[in-house]
């Protein structure tokens, strides 16, 4: 009986951080859409795939699929690739040229 | 024994989440990019080192507890690199940040 | 010989905590296949001192500690400054000169930077390290240079460079 119990309060202690992720999720969304510059939209993508690392993870709690996890180490090595390339191209408009060009 | 674990990791959960939900109100709330990159990392540090725990405090020492800290440290090693690239390119394309100084200076003008 | 030895021994050691399956088929194929990724590094001539850096562990396991107090104290700082409803942010950018010798000295000061909320390392020069602060206070802390210091001794003594 008492197993039950505490079983459920682990169930709520992750919904409600679920829900807490769910909400920051939606704020930075909207930060995403509102953003003057691609700065401030890469910035905002990049906190995105950090939140969404921590989602994936408690979602494996929550759904008792501990296996989750993998997924959420492969989210946070693309995550980081993604923002380096992404921010690559837009500080010298191509992907292969490397940095010693750009100093004078 | 049990109940105190429990009320640990309420806390660290509940807190790290909390603290996410506080950074992407930062970055709704700061005025330029420079300033919106503090809030975000507050979601890359304290926030996802919070939520990492109450995790970790709740599994107890499985193989799952290891890829927990891979994530953690994958995280912690790689974050601070995307932020200064970040910041970097915006140097580079001659973003300017507001500063201090010149939002002193502008109250001045306008008064 | 002993950096081979040990950067293929740390792969299986991540292939171990990764996979959680251990029959002996699958383990002789986890260490054929770190020892022909480290061979193919050894090919692209980029496995040096820097690949694997185990004689800072014990510095780290020092700098660490600090370095995780250090980012919960600025964190909850800049949480109260985004909650207040003024916004009290006085954005400021300094030049600061780092004390570290080697590359690996001044990266770690610069991404403890850029990791503590509230300061992000802009941009490394030939001498300085370009910084933005989010309050007035922050950019004067670091500019008392007890990081600074910190990574100082992280980096350790200057050997064979």
């Amino acid at each position: 009986m008492r197993n039950v119990n505490a079983l459920r309060e682990r169930k709520t202690m992750f919904e409600v951080t679920t829900f807490l992720i769910l909400l920051a999720f939606s704020l930075t969304l909207i930060s995403i859409f509102r953003g003057p510059t691609v700065y401030d939209r890469i910035i905002s993508a990049n906190s995105f795939g950090t939140l969404t690392v921590l989602f994936l993870s408690i979602l494996g709690y929550l759904l008792g699929r501990p296996e989750f996890i993998d997924l959420a180490i492969i989210y946070a090595i693309l995550n980081v690739i993604s923002a380096v390339a992404i921010l690559k191209y837009f500080r010298q408009g191509d992907l292969s040229k490397s940095d010693d060009g750009l100093k004078n | 024994m049990d109940i105190f674990i429990n009320f640990i990791s309420w806390f660290l959960l509940v807190g790290g989440a909390f603290f996410c939900v506080i950074g992407s109100i930062g970055l709704l709330r700061m005025p330029d990019a420079f300033t919106r990159l503090h809030a975000a990392s507050i979601i890359d540090t304290l926030g996802f080192l919070m939520v990492m725990l109450g995790l970790i405090i709740q599994t107890g020492l499985t193989l799952t507890t290891l890829r927990l800290l891979i994530v953690v440290f994958l995280i912690f090693f790689t974050s601070p690199v995307a932020g200064h690239a970040l910041a970097n390119a915006m140097k580079h394309r001659n973003v300017k940040p507001v500063l201090h100084e010149d939002k002193w200076l502008n109250k001045l003008k306008s008064e | 010989m002993p950096l081979f030895l040990s950067s293929s021994s740390v792969l299986f050691i991540f292939w171990l905590i990764l996979s959680g399956h251990y029959t002996p088929f699958l383990l002789v194929i986890g260490i054929i296949s770190c020892v022909f990724i480290v061979i193919l590094v050894v090919k692209m001539e980029i496995l040096d001192d820097e690949a694997l850096p185990i004689k800072f562990l014990f510095s780290a396991i020092k700098y660490w500690p600090w370095l995780f107090g250090q980012i919960i104290q600025s964190a909850l700082n800049v949480a109260k400054i985004i909650i207040n409803p003024n916004l009290p942010i006085t954005p400021t950018m300094i030049k600061i000169k780092p004390l570290q010798e080697t590359d690996v000295g001044v990266v770690t000061f610069a991404n403890s930077i850029t990791l503590t909320p509230g300061t992000i390392s802009v941009e490394i020069d030939n001498d300085n390290i370009l910084v933005h602060a989010i309050t007035r206070d922050n950019a004067f802390d670091l500019e008392q240079g007890v990081m600074n210091e910190k990574c100082k001794r992280f980096e350790g003594k200057k050997n064979n460079v």
